[in-house]
């Protein structure tokens, strides 16, 4: 975050401010084409089983979720998809980590799935690449909260004009949409990316 | 983890069938599948290890990027213990980390030994994934010991760059903090400025939500500090409301505690006897539901269209009793949007805030709080701001618009808060209703102790009371200073003195005491003593070279100003009585005893004198913090001495005090032809610096 400084009093509150935000970080917050871009596949679908596993090393417990997959919006996926989260039980030890994400047999979803450097595919954004669909096939996000949630944000004088603040479209914002209307929305994601790669 | 805090939800659950069957309660557990709480067995003797790799400077490419995890001048070690301090600090649970020890272990979440490192495989970057920072705990599935934690190991992402000296923007003490209260089996809470909320806002301090879990997991076995309980039900419509976050707050007593009712709507919350205003909210304003999604999946989703709606009158909560409170919540989705929210001094130019908050507040004085957003504008007026917190009131008539300002099309509203000062850092609420609109910043205000406020002249030598030579303040490296309050206005630590315990397992002195920290161009110093009128510190070697360094301290979360203090490259100084300022603090090496007026030593015989401030020797190395090493054999330092008038002589030894921190001591030899009785002392360095003129020293 760049800082500008207005005249000597702006000086003093910048080196408040920066004592009091210094701290906060960006990540967790994800845009819709944040998420769509981070993510090697977008698909809806059923959790059909789940089963835990240590990993190839044996370093991690691992939890695996089976979706059958009903529709593909970004990707190529095959009929079934394994989505893979840390923690999980094998035998009479588990493991676990705050924040993970959890599927259960039965549920109904649209998945943001990022490719992890172990090979599995997670859901991205922690949480956030998640969302429950209901009986009318409309998607309900994990994360309802507002864009850039924690992200420092730059405040501006007045006479500078409105200043363009968004860096992309709130998660929230896909609160009961249609799987239809996300799969329209990831292609036009998609294809902008696209379009400026061949630029 | 606290991820990025990054983000997501809570507890644990994994393997399907996941439920969380069990009333959910205020700062959320960890738990196993069967809703069984995780819980440390070693909870009075919990040993962690840090990673000889996580040292300053280090980088790592281990994510695709080069990128320097640590940076040059922080101090990784100290950050690590700071936090395992912070935790120690805690005297109502019965909890104890021991020092922290170094291993080559790399993370292992079945060997049994707490790690600490950063993470190098494939497999560790998979399970860090876009967080800071994660903590793996391993326990026992089923049986009657379902839950015991066996094994933490936290994992520290290698593309993220920390610091200690708030040269990046991830703080590596306040992300172990909130780590090891994972460690503690903590989930993450829904209050925005406790620790173990899930996103980093770089604090280092325990707030009274993060207290209230560790109190209430690990109790006194003395029943000390014993909690009460409320419970009850969150309905709409005679319907339960799964899901609802709950923030109790004993305005009186300064405490805030966050909870979360369970599926069915029921909750109960621990929390120390009080009085407490309450209210709920749903979980999908600030504080985003995915906080605790995978709980949220054991039963459907979250009820979120409703008010926050607040219980009433206060519940009054007893030690060891349970009081009921239950809410019907108002009815409705709100809908003002989330608002960015910042704080600054009244009036003054605001240069940047968060979403939602948190922001920190001094306290002792008034401060605005600031929004901007849809529907924070000139329609709103004090009757729209409740304020929950101790000592925190809104100033009258101060809510307004601040047309000079702007984010997006929105100019800012500010609102003017009276804060009270305190010694202890707390959270405080504000709620906004609007119409028939709500939304609440649950612990979004950190209210932190007054800044500390000193001056330059005000850093001088423990030992002589001396600044430089100008009547400026001055510090010279490895030698033990002290830092004065302005005058009267003792804002510098906590009311009592604290003093440092032991050196650690590293052999180090701690570098946070009683909430104090204090850094020399960003590197922290050894403490001796913290208290509100006065610090006494090791001024760290690094600023060896340097005109000037720039000093900051930090009580609680509240920091100082940068000021800048001249740095000498040495500054003898002798320890003398605190009865007359003059008589040296030296023993007659005769008989190793100390030397008075009744006690003088014989000409010839031999003396050591103890002070500070001999600086950095090239010779062989002295780290900050740690005892000094022997000195080469044949070192002497090159010091010169006069006694009672004698003529200048070379001294046997002058420099460090080898086994202490900042301690120097001179070997002197009494000259045949010093006056007797109590004689002035001095010792000259080879660049001329001299110890302070008065001191004395008795000779028969």
């Amino acid at each position: 975050m760049a800082f500008r400084t207005y005249r000597w009093t702006y000086c003093l509150s910048l080196s408040v401010l920066l004592a009091v935000t210094a701290g906060a970080t960006s990540v967790p917050s994800l845009t819709f084409e944040e998420l769509t871009d981070q993510s090697e596949l977008v698909v809806s679908g059923q959790i059909t089983r789940t089963w835990s596993d240590w990993d190839s090393e044996g370093k991690f417990i691992w939890t695996h979720h089976e979706l059958a997959v009903a529709s593909t919006q970004k990707g190529a996926a095959e009929s079934t998809v394994i989505v893979s989260e840390p923690g999980g039980i094998v035998g009479d030890r588990g493991m676990s980590i705050a924040g993970a994400v959890t599927y259960r047999p039965g549920e109904q979803v649209v998945v943001f799935l990022q490719r992890m450097p172990n090979g599995y595919l997670r859901t991205a954004g922690w949480g956030q690449g998640k969302y429950t669909v209901d009986s009318a096939s409309r998607l309900h996000p994990g994360n309802l909260g507002s864009e850039g949630s924690m992200r420092s944000l730059e405040l501006v004088p007045a006479d500078r004009g409105v200043q363009s603040t968004a860096r992309g479209t709130s998660l929230g914002s896909l609160e009961g949409i249609s799987i239809a209307d996300l799969r329209t929305r990831v292609a036009a994601r998609v294809a902008a990316q696209r379009q400026r790669s061949t630029k | 983890m606290k991820a990025l805090r990054s983000l997501a939800p809570a507890v644990v659950c994994f393997a399907g069938a996941i439920s969380c069957s069990s009333t959910c309660s205020g700062y959320v557990r960890l738990t196993t599948s069967n809703a069984s709480p995780l819980i440390r067995t070693d909870n009075t003797a919990i040993q962690f290890q840090l990673n000889t790799s996580v040292i300053a400077g280090v980088q790592s490419s281990a994510s695709g990027k080069t990128v320097t995890v640590i940076s040059p001048n922080s101090d990784p070690q100290a950050a690590v213990r700071g936090a395992l301090a912070t935790w120690n600090g805690v005297t109502t649970a019965n909890i104890k980390f021991l020092p922290l020890k170094a291993t080559d272990a790399a993370i292992d979440v079945n060997d049994k030994q707490m790690t600490i490192a950063i993470g190098s495989t494939a497999s560790d970057l998979s399970i860090v994934g876009g967080a800071l920072a994660v903590t793996v705990n391993f326990f026992v599935a089923g049986g009657p010991t379902e839950g015991d934690i066996l094994d933490s190991d936290i994992i520290i992402n290698p593309a993220y760059a920390f610091s200690t000296d708030g040269s990046t923007a991830n703080d590596l003490q306040s992300v172990m903090t909130h780590e090891l209260g994972h460690s503690l089996s903590a989930n993450h809470t829904g209050l925005l400025g406790a620790s173990m909320f899930q996103f980093n806002s770089g604090q280092r301090f325990l707030t009274t939500d993060d207290l209230a879990f560790v109190n209430a997991a690990y109790p006194l076995a003395s029943g000390g500090g014993a909690f009460g309980t409320i419970s009850g039900s969150i309905t709409a419509s005679g319907a339960g409301v799964p899901f609802a976050l709950i923030t109790a707050t004993d305005t009186t007593a300064g405490v805030t505690v966050g909870g979360v009712s369970d599926h069915a709507g029921n909750y109960s919350m621990k929390v120390p006897p009080g009085s407490y205003q309450m209210y709920c909210e749903p979980l999908n304003g600030v504080v985003a539901i995915n906080i605790y999604l995978d709980t949220l999946t054991a039963a459907g989703v979250a009820a979120v269209k409703f008010q926050t709606t607040t219980f009433g009158p206060p519940v009054s909560v007893a030690a060891n009793a349970t009081t009921s409170a239950s809410l019907s919540v108002t009815p409705g989705a709100a809908t003002i949007p989330t608002p960015v929210v910042t704080a600054g001094p009244v009036n003054v130019f605001i240069s940047n805030g968060v979403i939602g908050g948190p922001v920190t507040i001094p306290s002792g004085g008034s401060y605005d709080l600031v929004f901007a957003g849809q529907g924070f504008d000139a329609t709103l007026n004090d009757s729209n701001f409740t304020i929950l917190g101790q000592g925190v009131t809104l100033h009258a008539g101060s809510v307004r618009v601040d047309k000079t300002q702007s984010f997006g099309p929105y100019n800012l509203l500010r609102l003017t808060l009276d804060v009270a000062a305190r010694s202890t850092p707390e959270l405080a609420s504000v709620i906004v209703t609007s119409g028939s609109n709500s939304v609440s910043f649950s612990g979004a205000l950190v209210v932190v102790p007054p800044t500390p406020t000193f001056v330059s002249k005000g850093v001088i030598s423990a030992a002589s009371s001396l600044g430089s030579p100008n009547g400026d303040g001055a510090v010279s490296p490895g030698g033990i200073y002290t830092i004065y309050d302005l005058p009267n206005v003792p804002n510098l630590g906590p009311a009592g003195f604290v003093i440092n315990g032991p050196y650690d397992a590293y052999g180090n002195l701690a570098t946070i005491l009683g909430g104090v920290s204090v850094t020399f161009d960003g590197v922290p110093a050894p403490m001796f003593f913290s208290y509100g009128g006065q610090l006494n510190l090791q001024v760290p070697f690094e600023v060896a070279g340097k005109a000037s360094t720039k000093v900051v301290i930090n009580y609680l979360g509240s920091p100082s100003a940068s000021v800048s203090v001249p740095v000498l490259a040495v500054q003898p100084a002798f320890f003398t009585s605190c009865i007359d300022g003059k008589t040296l603090c030296a023993i007659n090496l005769k008989d190793h005893t100390f030397n008075s007026a009744s006690n003088p030593a014989g000409k010839g015989e031999y003396v050591e004198v103890y002070g500070t401030g001999v600086g950095n020797t090239t010779v062989y190395t002295v780290l900050t913090g740690q005892g000094a090493p022997a000195p080469p054999w044949g070192y002497t330092g090159n010091y010169t001495y006069s006694i009672g008038g004698s003529a200048s002589a070379a001294a046997l030894y002058g420099g460090w005090t080898p086994t202490a921190a900042g301690l120097a001591q001179w070997d002197l030899q009494i000259p045949a032809t010093s006056a007797s009785g109590a004689v002035p002392i001095s010792v000259t360095d080879a660049s001329g610096a001299t110890s302070q003129p008065g001191a004395i020293i008795f000779v028969k």
